[in-house]
């Protein structure tokens, strides 16, 4: 069982925030202000894309693509969002076709910090310092929005969104130490649990990628990694989640990121520079199988998420150094 | 703080800033000291510096001035202190919109006339208040003043349309601080709160003016320069409900036999018809201020029908005046309440951001042509009638922050809201606006856009 740098790519000037990848595409979003978009397929890494740097007027925080479509969104500290896309009926004249602004979201009071559609590509959730979660319907073409709900229990900085990957369930993680789980009501978006346990900020979470069971994972300040069970619904109409496991600790320092692969794998990372890479023996019991230390040299790191390139598996990382690395995981 | 009156239930709209951001002046000794100020905390070195609710409403660090401020100034305590230091000569009184009246039956499980009964004895007898009365006379001025107003803009091709209602203080200074393209939509008729104010100062020499309120924010608007002097203190119901069991005060203790008719009569000042100003008017439970002014229109316009859409949220609604002869719409309204359909209509009144930067239309879309011809489609639109009853709390002001709706979660909550709202149709007596009272005298605010201080929005931790 081993990590293998398989690609570093030096991509940004500042702070590589956050990626996400979708039809072999990868999109990285930096404090340099910049989105960029690399091809995967093939794994040919090659840079196909710089955004438009004029948009944003302070650093990119967040990206996320619409499910089955080349429609992105990123969310800036400059407190909008935008949404990118290409005209996929217009005819491929010479090669590569430009990605293009299609809207500016505007409405946070402050720096979004998070972005993240819904598996459906109906929702897009963002989150803000603000305190906020907002959930907005899009149309189609990914070109009108409109708010259908302002959520503002979380009582700090929402530093997270995460929908889950085949319901319209959506899970924030804030500087409160919480992470709260919402879900559509009769008329309007409403908190159905409240995990409380961390006993810091809670920077990211991830849905399991499973039909059977129902679990997030989450990371935090405190330098844990934990997995969230649902339980069942109360008497209340509120859903019941407990603490399922503390996962091995394996972390100094803050850990900010988390990514829940479709076989079951959960990979963090966070300042202390590691990836740790853990496995379910049994249920409910997590052991560490994979560790990578100093992952972006000396540099923090932000972000990690699961791929799948045809039939690779892949471990994306994002950190401080500007740099995206690519992994492969042999397990 | 009592159990009663926790921080997370201080959320109007948006919840008050947890530190007070505006940039310290020091008072006293004149050396150059930058920095925040922390309310509820000790400010070590920067000397005694107290903010005001006026400098909040001058001041855009946070839309919901910080509670500790909202509290320091108007909230029962407060009262309590002015009520024992009150001057011999001066009287006190007390008003209460139907919404107050209604969330403080249902939480001491009373009937609306028992509750109204117990509540004028107590104030009466324990705070030996000279009058009580409802806020409807006010009310009537604020939908009078409106329709005539708008009847004007409407023949009108310059103004901005569609007119907003500035009734709700959470909308109003949510504009005011955050969004300046707004203000010019703003119409300036005062609230019934400042306006019943008003009358009552004109009306009795010496009074200090004591208003039950359903939400936080109007402590604010009782602040505002422009309506100086109307209204003294103003508490929430929940804050009342706190006074009176810091008093030891049983509510039900002071039930008496004596008539409601003639108990209200024996509390009402001179010329106040209490068949008037206890009751209210039809429309929402939050004013009604766009039904009416349908209503006016359709008294202008004989062969005319009232038709009302329901929007894609319950927030949503219009109603629409049509020439029965050929369906054509003579004029329009809308209430639109909560602060998610309230950003749908800033987007849509301000176009924000899409002028300045290159935004790429992919493709002409459908829709885009057949708004040239009729602007009214099928679905409700707001932002092309004529007027907004504009409500920063979804559900309007029976659901507002400062009401005793403490549920657990917000669908219970709203429910709640619902039952309440039908009460509301159904228990208090509606009085026609137009009848009462003919008032020649003009209430209005003046509204600017508060200039945004850039530093403000940066503060803190930017991870
Ligand atoms: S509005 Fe300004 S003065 Fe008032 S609490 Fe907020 S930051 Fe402080
Ligand atoms: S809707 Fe009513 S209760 Fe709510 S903030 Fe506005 S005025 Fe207050």
């Amino acid at each position: 069982m081993s990590i293998k740098l398989l690609k570093s790519l030096k991509l940004h000037k500042d702070k590589l925030w956050s990626v996400d990848c979708s039809k072999g595409l990868m999109a990285t979003a930096s404090s340099d202000r910049k989105i960029k978009l690399v091809n995967l397929k093939n794994l040919d890494f090659q840079l196909v894309e710089e955004l438009d740097d004029s948009t944003h007027k302070k650093s990119v925080r967040s990206v996320s693509f619409r499910p089955h479509s080349s429609i992105l969104a990123a969310g800036s500290f400059d407190s909008t969002i935008s949404i990118w896309g290409k005209d996929e009926e217009a005819s491929i004249e010479d090669g590569y076709q430009e990605t293009e602004l299609l809207a500016i979201i505007e409405g946070h009071e402050n720096e979004v910090k998070g972005v993240a559609w819904s598996h459906s590509g109906y929702f897009l959730a963002s989150c803000s310092r603000d305190k906020s979660v907002w959930i907005w319907e899009a149309d189609e073409m990914g070109e009108e929005y409109e708010c259908l709900s302002v959520l503002q229990e979380h009582s700090q900085d929402v530093k997270h969104v995460v929908w889950h990957p085949a319901m319209h369930l959506l899970a924030s993680s804030s500087y409160d130490d919480t992470v709260r789980l919402w879900k559509e009501d009769a008329d309007d978006w409403e908190c159905a649990a409240v995990l409380n346990g961390h006993e810091g900020t809670v920077w990211c979470s991830d849905f399991e990628k499973s039909e059977s069971s129902l679990r997030l994972v989450s990371c935090s300040d405190d330098t844990t990694v934990r997995v969230w069970k649902y339980e069942e619904e109360d008497e209340n109409g509120e859903d019941i989640w407990t603490l399922e496991s503390v996962l091995p600790s394996v972390h100094s320092r803050a850990v900010y990121a988390v990514s829940w692969s479709p076989d079951g794998y959960i990979a963090s990372v966070g300042s202390d520079g590691q990836i740790v890479i853990y496995t379910e023996d049994e249920s409910g019991k997590w052991k560490v199988i994979a560790k990578q230390h100093e992952a972006h040299s000396v540099f923090e790191i932000n972000t990690v998420q699961w791929t799948r390139v045809g039939d690779t598996n892949l471990l994306i990382t994002g950190g401080d150094d500007g740099c995206a690395n690519i992994w492969f995981f042999i397990p | 703080m009592s159990s009663l009156l926790s921080e997370k239930d201080l959320n109007d709209f948006i919840s008050p800033g947890l530190a007070c951001v505006k940039p310290a002046e020091p008072i006293e000794k004149g050396e150059k000291q930058e920095g925040d100020l922390e309310v509820g905390k000790e400010s070590n070195d920067m000397g005694k510096v107290s903010i005001s609710l006026q400098d909040c409403l001058a001041c855009s660090g946070c839309i919901t001035s910080s509670e500790e401020i909202l509290l320091s100034q108007q909230s029962h305590t407060v009262f309590l202190e002015a009520w024992k230091n009150l001057a011999r000569d001066t009287a006190l009184v007390v008003s209460i919109p139907p919404q107050c009246r209604l969330s403080l039956a249902h939480y001491y499980d009373m009937s609306l006339e028992s509750f109204d009964k117990s509540f004028l004895t107590l104030m009466k007898e324990k705070f030996g208040a000279r009058y009580i009365v409802g806020t409807q006379i006010g009310r009537n001025i604020t939908v009078n003043q409106t329709n005539k107003l708008l009847t004007e803009r409407k023949s009108l091709s310059s103004s901005k349309k569609p007119a907003l209602c500035a009734v709700c203080p959470g909308f109003v200074l949510y504009a005011e601080k955050t969004k300046p393209e707004l203000v010019p939509y703003l119409l300036d008729v005062k609230s019934p709160q400042q306006i019943t104010g008003a009358l009552l100062k004109k009306a009795i020499p010496n009074i200090y003016h004591l208003t039950i309120m359903p939400c936080f924010d109007k402590k604010l608007e009782a602040s505002r320069k422009d309506g100086e002097g109307e209204v003294d203190c103003v508490i929430t119901p929940r804050e009342f409900a706190t006074m009176l069991q810091e008093q030891d005060l049983k509510l039900t203790d002071f039930l008496t036999s004596t008539d409601e008719t003639v108990l209200k009569q024996s509390c009402s000042p001179p010329g106040w018809d209490i068949s008037v100003h206890w009751a209210s008017n039809e429309g929402s439970a939050s004013g009604g201020y766009a039904y009416q002014y349908i209503l006016h229109q359709k008294s202008l316009h004989p062969g005319s029908c009232i038709s009302t859409i329901t929007g894609k949220n319950s927030d949503l609604k219009e109603f629409r005046l049509m020439d029965v002869s050929n369906e054509n719409v003579i004029a329009s309204s809308s209430e639109l309440y909560g602060f998610r359909n309230i950003q749908n209509m800033v987007r849509k009144l301000t176009s924000s951001g899409s002028a300045s930067r290159n935004i790429k239309v992919l493709r002409k879309r459908a829709t885009t042509s057949s708004n040239n011809g009729s602007s009214f489609g099928s679905a409700v639109d707001p932002s092309k009638t004529d007027f907004i009853e504009v409500m920063a709390c979804p559900g309007g002001c029976i659901n507002g922050g400062g009401l005793l709706n403490g549920e657990a979660n917000s669908s219970r909550r709203r429910a709640l809201a619902k039952s309440l709202e039908l009460e509301y149709g159904k228990v208090i007596p509606k009085v026609s606006c137009s009848d009462h009272p003919r008032d020649d005298s003009t209430y209005k605010y003046k509204f600017s856009a508060i200039e945004k201080s850039q530093d403000v929005l940066t503060v803190g931790n930017t991870w």
